[in-house]
């Protein structure tokens, strides 16, 4: 083997030594042994790599991609394993009735939902997903979701005077979820979400909105008739509040 | 399989789907999309897979291949092999791509030409062999033998230019 072969087969080594048990490559190893030019090109070339596998490892992936994934293809399980989602089905049946339970016992506990709730929305809005519908009239907007979701929303007056940028329907561990977009300050958005009560049955009617923070973003949420809204802004407890019905 | 496997599944080889469907696709929002849709066939069509030992390849095969089918719906594909500018590879230290900021180096990963994109982001994310890398693109071992080096190349000749080095300056290099 001469030395232009065994760079040809050791460029295609991985620096972080996967490869070192692999056959095809030991010939070329032994000839970085017996060739010190070869040796130190190899040295170099092993130390790019793992420069390049560093960077590449630190690539960010989207906030809340996993959520996603888990969230849309979850559902979807395979014929085999059918039998195992029934256990499973039953399992949480059962844990359903114990929280019901715990519920009805102690009513201050039952906030659970709430921040798993404000978490996947916000992980789903920090990058602009597509949208069902874009408009920048909200009576289209409240009009597709009355078509659609048959209810009617009803957009607090300080985020109903902002620009809307359109909806899009979404779910929520069975429930449906309509979001709407509004432009804010600059290029950033502020979003509506509503959903059925039964979602989140801990929020009543009257009661004070609750906030909750995620990463850089704040919601604020409360109960309105039948449905839980929950206002999502890039910013801070201030940035929310402006945009609430008391505001 | 059980939701606790996809799951695991999921927390396992999500990050590194992405970075590939990134590479390949150049587009954040693509490549989010690729992902899910990848892990949506596994969750749908998973359970055929006999070998649970070709997991990893099953996903990462399913993915280039949801690339390419979007692809061809978009635009004829054009085979770089042919087409591709050879280039004088530059030496460049890794000390001095240690140092470089990270968009740099992806944004020179992702501005390969096409050929080389794929084979050379699988080759860096470590997970597979060469050989699997060739399976998984459906392309001789030869080929993405050549790939991997004429990638290589290119990304030393843009991170050598991003880095400010010149060819004057580097002395040249050649890689067989």
């Amino acid at each position: 083997m001469d030395e232009q072969q065994a760079r040809l087969i050791l460029q295609v080594y991985r620096s972080g030594g996967q490869d070192q048990n692999d056959p095809h490559f030991f010939a070329a190893l032994q000839e970085t042994e017996r060739n010190p030019q070869l040796a130190q090109w190899f040295a170099d070339e092993q130390a790019f790599d793992q420069a390049i596998a560093d960077h590449l490892e630190r690539m960010p992936v989207p906030f809340g991609l996993e959520t996603r994934i888990l969230a849309n293809a979850g559902r979807t399980e395979s014929r085999a394993s059918r039998w195992l989602v029934g256990l499973a089905t039953v399992a949480a049946l059962l844990f359903l009735c114990a929280q019901i339970i715990s519920i009805w016992r102690n009513p201050t506990s039952a906030a659970g939902a709430l921040p798993d709730y404000s978490r996947e929305m916000v992980s789903f809005v920090r990058i602009p997903p597509p949208l069902d519908m874009e408009t920048n009239d909200l009576g289209k907007i409240q009009g597709w979701v009355a078509q659609k979701k048959r209810f009617s929303v009803v957009a607090p007056p300080a985020l109903a005077s902002l620009e809307p940028v359109g909806c899009r329907a979404l779910s929520f561990r069975g429930h449906d979820v309509t979001l709407i977009c509004f432009h804010r300050d600059g290029n950033r958005l502020a979003h509506l979400f509503v959903v059925d009560r039964a979602a989140l049955p801990q929020l009543k009617p009257g009661q004070r909105p609750i906030f909750s923070t995620v990463g850089e973003w704040t919601t604020a949420s409360w109960a309105q008739g039948g449905h839980v809204y929950m206002i999502t802004v890039q910013g801070d407890r201030a940035a929310v509040q402006s945009y609430l019905p008391s505001a | 399989m059980a939701a606790l496997d996809f799951e695991r599944l999921v927390e396992d080889y999500y990050m590194p789907l992405y970075r590939f469907a990134l590479s390949l696709s150049r587009k954040e929002s693509d490549a989010a999309d690729l992902t899910q849709q990848t892990f949506f066939l596994w969750a749908s069509k998973g359970h055929q897979l006999r070998d649970k030992s070709k997991v990893k390849t099953w996903l990462f095969t399913s993915l280039y291949r949801e690339f390419l089918g979007r692809k061809r719906q978009q635009d004829r594909f054009v085979d770089a092999e042919s087409t591709a500018e050879v280039i004088s590879a530059q030496a460049i230290p890794a000390t001095v791509v240690d140092q470089l900021d990270g968009d740099i180096v992806q944004r020179a990963l992702l501005d390969l030409d096409e050929a080389f994109r794929a084979p050379l982001t699988l080759f860096y994310l470590q997970q597979h062999s060469y050989k699997e890398i060739a399976e998984m693109l459906e392309i001789p071992i030869g080929t993405v033998m050549s790939r991997i080096s004429r990638g290589k190349d290119q990304l030393r000749k843009v991170l050598a230019e991003s880095a400010g080095l010149r060819n004057s300056d580097s002395g040249g290099r050649t890689n067989g």
